[in-house]
């Protein structure tokens, strides 16, 4: 039986758990969960958390904390989390507020001031690059650019960076986070960008106007992890497995670095390489009900799985349009192909979206039809129950040379 | 209305709201005539390909950022869907025109994840996902798709 509430939901004043929570050198979310899976101590492992976010209303989106610094302090410093763990981006991009540190702005190639258009697909966040140390756990990044979103100082957003997006997300509220953390198999968020100025991307600023520009890739705004001493070749992302029916929150663990250490071996993983190049780099080819999906990709910051079958019926409520609500949960089989020609079967839950209870931001069933027919959208349910390796390109590990992903 | 799973769903009363801003612009893609193609192929700096598939006219913008617009248009001359894919999302106020205004208004914020967006009005689709270094979308007007074309089955 489905409820027959709308659940008037939608508005993210159900729930009271972990709202922003900012110190200075400590602090957290402070969660009562189920416990993680067993993972040996130590410098290289952060805590994850799948919760509702700042604003309460999110679903499979999961979340850490950082601590960044002014580059070379160890006093300046500013701990935030409600940071969205994405291995579809790369680069730390923080809110302005929660951040409040006084940073420098990084210069463009002229001199002026280098701000950033970040697009996303729903939406686009305008910001200045700064550079500063960026600590999360025992992990130190020194002197990273990070895109600090919403800071007054650069109010203006330029309007070929409006026109790319459907909506200015430039505040906790619009965000639904406090930053996200861009750790996917990328180094720089724009290696085009260091030789011609790309749209609506990199900005050159003074206080009377803005344009595009060519930036250097060392400027650009960059995944953190390969400036780590040691453990700077990848990540793994490991997530418990979650009942059918959701959990109210789920627990895991970030792990740095790939055969670095005794925690993060390799072991008999599968490698999957991710496309280099083209209209779907960083993704994977899946096959699924006997059709080729060149354009799918494995993504935490994505909340469901998005594909196409016409045999599972689709949620009848408009509130839950696109969405996937069969009349019982049903485990599918599919097969995901890396670009060496490695395959691995893998199989899905696909649940009544509308049975989630309001409580709970942990949905492995989460399933949704996709906005291309040749794609299949791994996102975070496929990581529940898994251990997921992501080699960053350039990078050895005993499994192999990254880009990759290895599960 | 936020939804907790990042997709937006709006079904709008019909096209009232829409026809209003009809005569406000003029270089505009979607539901304009075909020869506005030319117009968005020289804003965005690409090259025009226009290949004829019996029921519809295909128009391929190949931008020079790597990204392909693709914009459909039928017998009668009228843009009725467009498609994007490549690294970079291609300028959406520039394709889809005196609509974009209507998507901008229906996608509010927040969304619970930056890698999908839905909007589903009775007169305009618009549905895009990827992440960075690698998006799609696809905007259609439901009303001007041609007798016997699936959205779905657009190259």
């Amino acid at each position: 039986m489905r409820p027959t509430l709308m659940r008037a939901l939608r508005h993210g004043c159900g729930l009271v758990i972990c709202l922003s929570a900012i110190s200075c050198g400590g602090g957290g979310s402070t969660l009562s969960a189920p416990p993680p899976p067993v993972i040996p101590p130590g410098s290289n492992v952060v805590d994850l958390v799948v919760s509702g976010g700042p604003n309460g209303n999110s679903v499979n989106s999961l979340f850490t904390t950082v601590t960044v610094c002014v580059p070379g302090s160890t006093t300046q410093c500013q701990t935030i989390d409600n940071i969205l763990v994405d291995t579809g981006s790369y680069g730390l991009r923080l809110l302005v507020p929660p951040l409040t540190l006084s940073l420098p702005v990084l210069a463009a190639a002229d001199g002026n001031a280098l701000l950033e258009c970040t697009v996303f697909v729903d939406g686009y966040s305008w910001g200045p690059v700064a550079a500063m140390d960026v600590l999360i756990t025992g992990e130190l990044a020194s002197s990273v650019p990070v895109q600090l979103i919403g800071d007054a100082r650069f109010p203006t957003v330029p309007s070929d960076c409006s026109s790319t997006g459907a909506v200015a997300e430039n505040t906790v509220a619009t965000f639904g986070a406090n930053g996200v953390l861009g750790i996917g198999a990328f180094v720089q968020d724009c290696p085009d960008c260091a030789a011609s100025a790309i749209p609506a991307f990199y900005y050159s600023c003074t206080p009377a106007a803005c344009t595009n520009t060519a930036v250097a890739l060392a400027s650009q705004v960059q995944n953190p992890v390969p400036f780590f001493a040691i453990d700077n070749n990848g990540i793994i992302i490991t997530l418990p497995a979650v009942a059918p029916a959701g959990a109210a929150t789920v627990t895991g663990s970030l792990i740095f670095g790939i055969d670095t250490e005794s925690n993060n071996q390799s072991g008999s993983q599968t490698v999957l390489a991710l496309q280099t190049s083209g209209a779907n780099a960083g993704g994977v080819t899946t096959i699924y009900n006997h059709q080729t999906l060149s354009a799918s990709f494995i993504d935490s910051g994505s909340n469901a799985l998005y594909f196409n079958d016409p045999g599972i019926a689709q949620c009848a409520s408009s509130q839950f349009a696109g969405f996937y609500c069969p009349l019982m949960t049903s485990t599918y089989d599919a097969t995901i192909q890396g670009a060496n020609g490695i395959s691995v079967p893998v199989t899905f839950d696909v649940g009544d979206a509308q049975t989630l209870p309001q409580s709970y931001t942990a949905f492995p069933g989460l399933g949704g039809t996709s906005s291309i027919a040749g794609s299949f959208d791994w996102g975070l349910p496929f990581f529940y129950n898994k251990r997921v390796a992501t080699a960053i390109e350039g990078f050895t590990t005993s499994a192999g040379t990254g880009p990759y992903i290895a599960f | 209305m936020p939804s907790r799973f990042g997709f937006k769903s709006w079904m709008l009363a019909g096209t009232a709201a829409i026809a209003v801003l009809l005569p406000c612009l003029a270089s505009a893609t979607l539901g304009e005539p075909e020869a506005s193609v030319l117009t968005d192929g020289a804003q965005l700096q690409g090259s025009v390909n226009q290949s004829d598939l019996g029921s519809y006219r295909l128009h391929e913008i190949q931008l020079s950022s790597g990204t392909l617009v693709r914009e459909y248009a039928g017998l009668d001359g009228t843009v009725f869907a467009i498609t994007w894919h490549g690294p970079y999302v291609p300028n959406l106020r520039q394709i889809l025109g005196r609509y974009f205004d209507a998507y901008v208004g229906a996608a509010k914020a927040p969304h619970a994840d930056h890698h999908h967006l839905q909007v589903r009005q009775s007169d305009l689709v618009v549905e895009a996902s990827g992440h960075m270094r690698a998006f799609n979308g696809r905007a259609y007007l439901p009303q001007a798709i041609p007798a016997g074309v699936s959205v779905g089955e657009l190259p």
